[in-house]
């Protein structure tokens, strides 16, 4: 949560660079933590539970019956979106896309991971230089 | 910004094709309306799989028919705003009035776009929605906001009015005339849609037979063609003088023509539609 708090809201321009150490938290600390819980439950739960596995839809189904792994699933969940959502804010910052329009993608991201990951790359495609003459006089 | 990458002065004062890319020279009023464009663009591409797939349907169309028709709306809308914006310097389009204007349209936009949305998901109205109390505000919330949404079209207007570049005078004349009678006439119509209905003699749920995607009825009178022809003067008009400049014909005749014809059909589909008669009967 605070790490989207401070992708959405936060400034990312301070003064010495308060902003990229900021920026760090959501980008790297947090998801690295989260990314160790979710390896202490994973590694301790996985091969706990008859059946489980990812080679089909009830494997799946059935792995996720164990509440340890279901909770896993979700930190899963977790860490992946908030270090997705941190590469967009990087990359939104990079190509101008202004703030009141990365909150909604961000916001997506964090409650529905890949409409938020989709909707931003399809921005970021249509910002690709174009090749020859068009780009040309786009740039004139 | 790296000085590696610094670019050489901005050579041509006018390109209308503004750009959002790394190291661009975009000023910010430019570089947030195109942000807003490219967010609707991509949000309709992204919602397309779940109108395919989704079968639920809410007064006679799917649900995400009306998050799409407002995706492609807006898109263009945004577009249309940061491409006439170029006509005016970059001091201007840097300055407070025209960035104040583009904020309130952008958060009005969020707050459309996220209401929608959400309502959709549910399968439920976002507007003509007096279920809860609620909801009831909040469709009060999406009439001041799309106002909100028009009102950059008339500041942008103002701002090309006066500091606009006037050598290329039918863009010019066509930009302020586009903006300025869309502003006014599709505030007119959608205010009366929103005090009604969007259909006259027909329910809410349903017109019957309808025109595919844009879902006006063919059996009854619904308002929102009007409103639709209306809106897009803020197209039509400045294309209409840009060709004028560039066949040297007389923009006076091309802008005065064109506004002249398109307002009248956006008014005679209107009271076509408030005796209750279908545009394009079966």
């Amino acid at each position: 949560m605070i790490g989207w708090v401070i992708l959405i809201f936060a400034p990312r321009r301070l003064p010495y660079n308060l902003g990229t150490a900021l920026l760090s938290i959501p980008r790297f600390v947090i998801p690295f933590g989260i990314s160790l819980l979710y390896a202490g439950f994973a590694m301790a739960y996985f091969f706990s539970v008859d059946g489980g596995g990812f080679g089909s839809l009830d494997e799946v189904a059935t792995l996720l019956g164990k509440p340890e792994m279901l909770l896993a699933g979700w930190v899963h969940y977790l860490a992946f979106d908030l270090f997705i959502g941190g590469w967009i804010a990087v990359e939104a910052d990079k190509i101008g896309l202004n703030r009141i329009v990365q909150a909604p993608i961000l916001l997506a991201t964090f409650m529905l991971g890949p409409i938020g990951l989709a909707i931003f790359l399809t921005i970021k495609a249509s910002t690709l230089r174009l090749p020859g003459r068009f780009y040309v006089e786009a740039q004139a | 910004m790296n000085s590696q990458t610094a670019q050489p002065p901005a050579p041509a004062p006018l390109s209308l094709i503004p750009r959002l890319a790394p190291g661009s020279s975009s000023d910010h009023m430019t570089r947030l309306n195109l942000s807003l464009a490219l967010l609707m663009a991509a949000s309709f591409l992204v919602f397309l799989p779940a109108m395919i797939i989704d079968p639920r349907v809410l007064d006679s169309a799917g649900v995400w028919v009306k998050p799409q028709k407002f995706n492609i709306s807006l898109a263009l809308h945004f577009f249309t705003i940061a491409v006439l914006a170029q006509q005016v310097p970059r001091e201007v389009r840097n300055g407070p009035t025209l960035i104040l204007f583009s904020y309130i349209g952008g958060f009005s936009l969020l707050f459309e776009y996220v209401w929608v949305g959400l309502q959709a998901a549910q399968a439920k109205r976002s507007h003509f929605n007096f279920d809860s109390e609620f909801e009831g505000l909040m469709y009060l919330g999406m009439g001041i906001a799309a106002v909100g949404l028009m009102t950059i079209a008339i500041s942008l207007a103002v701002q090309i009015w006066r500091k606009g570049d006037r050598t290329r005078f039918g863009l010019w004349l066509g930009s302020i005339v586009g903006l300025t009678l869309a502003f006014f006439s599709t505030l007119y119509f959608g205010f009366e849609m929103s005090s009604t209905s969007r259909y006259v003699g027909a329910p809410l749920e349903g017109g019957g037979a309808v025109v595919p995607f844009f879902g006006w009825s063919r059996e009854y009178g619904d308002l929102r063609p009007a409103h639709f022809v209306s809106l897009h003067l803020m197209q039509t008009l400045p294309f209409a003088g840009w060709l004028a400049d560039r066949q040297s014909w007389n923009a006076m005749w091309m802008v005065g023509g064109f506004a002249a014809l398109q307002l009248a059909l956006a008014t005679a589909l209107f009271f076509q539609a408030k005796a209750g008669q279908p545009f394009w009967p079966l």
